[in-house]
């Protein structure tokens, strides 16, 4: 009996064995599979990171040649122009808007579409519209609404009596950055609350059933029930859309170019002007680098507080 | 054997075949002046939508006559030509003939070639002096003028009438009791201007050199000259305390100004010689009129004028295929045709010549060709400064700095 068990187990080592030779190899190939993305990856997105690094050191002609590396110089000029920590704050104040708000806007507007009412579909099918168009359209039709001369904009509030002259809506930052954050808002709400409404139709009905037999109310169920539970859908929204509004760059650029003095300008449009109108490259890069950084840190953080409280 | 004998034959034959195209080729390289055969990139500005087909037949028709000479044409939007010259220089595949708004920075960077290397002599007569001349870095020419613009001020007749002014303005004092008799008997806004990024310079040039002053002078920027100061302090003025211009013009641009003036809201705008072009398709009802440009009192006339080049960079290798085409592209009658195309003005006085013989508005603009003056575009900060200039008067028309300190600190950015 025993001399068999033993046997039998250095019969099924070598098998191991046998097998632990070919797994090397059996392990290898997944990654022999993947290896043509990973190259993908790395000539497409780790090239052109490294060669914006270079660039944002090394000092470059107005016509776009790099002339050798100067350290930090493009940085100390970029905050030596008062002009940039104008850009930094609207940034900061753009983003934070348009993001919360929409966010908060898209709630409301999930929890509606997730209720059943005659012609949901079409209402849902609507929301898509802003989303779908193209976002320089979308903002030059606002552009248009908006305008001084022919704005559709004032002609209703004159009609209405709520104004007697017309205003200036896209000159003075104090009214025409709260427009562009209007149309930032616009445009991600559509993305935003479908998100949030995938979010709400995994949560199931018996939880609120359950709910409103202990007696809870619909601000209670609201706060205990559905908010949680959206928790993952309102990460994924948010993380996606503090890049996307940061990044963005055709509503600024085409309903103000960020005038006047750089008022409305963000990071984005900021560097475009920076690139292509005053030609100042290596200045440019170092932009982009600070955005770059920036976003890196905010997806740290944000994914890693989520993911500490998840745990 | 006779699939031997076969392969003998056929191999004698290639062999022949190389030699003689080896031959021919040889023959090719020999011929003429250098560089007269081969293959180059010719990148063109779209000017309009007619741009691409008539530079399309142009090298169809060159090359047809030219069969050695291959041309790749590329014509991009204004748009993006800035980014996609941009990158072909700096990953060092620039083009060989380039049509562009900037050449100094070319310059810079030494890859350009002297344009007197490449052209004829008697390409070179044709060109207007003026323009020639502002081609010229130290006394010497990296591009040449390729077509030109010029300014002047256009006025609603319309609305002139109904003011009851029968002459536009000629002085700067003028221009203000114009202004104030169109504001009080028509509401509309007499005068317009722009100071965004789009042309803001070209306002503050209108208006400095109406006084007498300048972007440089004797090679050195003076931003900030008394005549500059007086300048830019009379147009905040006109602006802020006369409040005869559009509402707030550190957010309209010309474009936007010229279809507002289309449509009959604005008595005067100063703008380019193509406005009728355009007035004639979008606004084919608005009647009218055009003048010099006001000028200080006792100022001499003048106009701004805009040039486009063309530029040949030095890592060509077929010079002479490009002299052979500049020759066939100026050719008057071909260059004529061109310019009515495109509603622009010519940059050879031949051309030029024959085309104010035709039309009386186009003479008028012609006119003003040889006192025209330019940007300093032959300076590479140029790009910079015209950045820093708006910004500086957009400070002073926002009360955020006073006209003397605003061109103060514009001129710092210059020295610094």
């Amino acid at each position: 009996m025993n001399d068999t068990v033993v046997t039998s187990l250095q019969h099924n080592n070598k098998t191991i064995k046998g097998i632990g030779k070919k797994g090397k190899i059996k392990k290898l190939i997944p990654y022999l599979w993947i290896a043509p993305s990973v190259l993908l990856i790395a000539v497409i997105i780790f090239v052109p990171i490294l060669e914006l690094f270079l660039t944002s050191f090394s000092k470059v002609s107005l016509a776009g040649i790099r002339k050798g590396l100067i350290g930090f110089g493009n940085f100390k000029d970029l905050f030596s122009d008062k002009a940039f920590l104008i850009v930094l704050k609207n940034t900061l104040v753009w983003t934070i808007a348009v993001v919360g708000i929409s966010t908060v806007l898209s709630i409301g507007i999930a929890l509606i579409l997730n209720k059943k009412f005659p012609g949901r579909r079409i209402v849902r099918a609507v929301l898509i519209f802003p989303w779908a168009t193209s976002l320089i359209i979308t903002a030059a039709m606002w552009k248009y609404i908006f305008d001084f001369n022919y704005g559709i904009m004032n002609l209703i509030l004159q009609k209405a009596g709520i104004i007697k002259e017309n205003i200036y809506w896209l000159a003075k930052p104090e009214i025409s950055f709260p427009v562009l954050i209007w149309v930032g808002i616009f445009v991600t709400i559509p993305f935003t609350s479908f998100v949030i409404l995938a979010g709400l139709q995994t949560i199931p009905i018996v939880l609120y059933e359950s709910g409103s037999i202990d007696g809870a109310s619909g601000w209670r169920s609201f706060c205990y029930i559905t908010l949680p539970l959206l928790k993952e859908s309102l990460t994924v929204s948010t993380v996606l859309n503090v890049i996307y509004v940061f990044n963005s760059f055709p509503i600024i650029w085409t309903i103000t170019r960020g005038d006047p003095l750089n008022q409305t300008d963000t990071v984005v449009t900021y560097l475009y002007k920076m690139a292509f109108q005053a030609n100042k490259m290596g200045q440019a890069a170092a932009v982009s680098v600070i955005s770059f950084l920036i976003l890196l840190a905010f997806s740290i953080l944000y994914v890693s507080i989520v993911m500490r409280r998840s745990d | 054997m006779s699939k031997k004998k076969l392969l003998g034959t056929l191999a004698l034959v290639i062999c022949i075949a190389m030699v003689a195209g080896l031959l021919l080729t040889g023959c090719q390289g020999a011929g003429g002046k250098k560089g007269e055969s081969g293959k180059f990139t010719f990148v063109i500005a779209q000017y309009s939508n007619a741009t691409e087909p008539f530079a399309r037949k142009v090298v169809e028709d060159f090359q047809k006559e030219n069969k050695n000479i291959e041309i790749d044409l590329q014509v991009v939007g204004w748009d993006i030509i800035e980014q996609k010259i941009n990158t072909m220089v700096s990953t060092k595949q620039a083009p060989d003939l380039l049509n562009f708004s900037y050449f100094s920075r070319f310059v810079e960077d030494d890859l350009l070639m002297e344009v007197e290397e490449v052209i004829s002599p008697e390409l070179k007569e044709k060109f207007y002096d003026s323009f020639y001349d502002a081609c010229k870095i130290d006394g010497k020419a990296y591009a040449m003028p390729f077509l030109a613009s010029i300014r002047s001020l256009y006025y609603n007749k319309a609305v002139f009438e109904q003011a009851g002014i029968t002459e536009p303005p000629k002085t700067w004092s003028e221009l203000i009791d114009v202004c104030k008799v169109i504001k009080e008997k028509t509401g509309i806004d007499p005068f317009g201007i722009e100071m965004t990024n789009f042309e803001g310079q070209a306002f503050f040039a209108y208006f400095i050199w109406g006084n007498g002053g300048d972007f440089k002078r004797d090679g050195k920027w003076v931003i900030n000259s008394p005549e500059n100061i007086e300048a830019v302090q009379f147009m905040v003025d006109l602006i802020n305390k006369e409040k005869a211009t559009n509402p707030q013009p550190t957010a309209i641009n010309r474009d936007e100004l010229q279809k507002v003036f289309g449509q009959g809201k604005l008595g005067m705008l100063i703008t380019a010689n193509f406005f009728p072009t355009i007035l004639k398709s979008e606004a084919p009802d608005c009647e009218y009129g055009i003048a010099p440009i006001p000028v200080n009192e006792g100022k001499p006339p003048m106009s701004l004028g805009v040039q486009d080049f063309l530029m040949i960079f030095n890592s060509t290798k077929v010079p002479g295929a490009i002299g052979k085409f500049l020759d066939f592209f100026f050719e008057d009658s071909r260059y004529e045709e061109f310019m009515n195309i495109e509603g622009m003005l010519p940059a050879t006085e031949t051309a030029g010549k024959i085309m104010a013989g035709k039309d009386e508005t186009i003479k008028q603009f012609i006119d003003l060709l040889p006192v025209a003056k330019f940007y300093p575009l032959t300076d590479p900060k140029y790009g910079e400064m015209r950045l820093e200039i708006i910004k500086a008067c957009q400070e002073a028309i926002l009360g955020e700095k006073t006209v003397e300190q605003a061109l103060n600190d514009a001129q710092k950015k210059a020295e610094g």
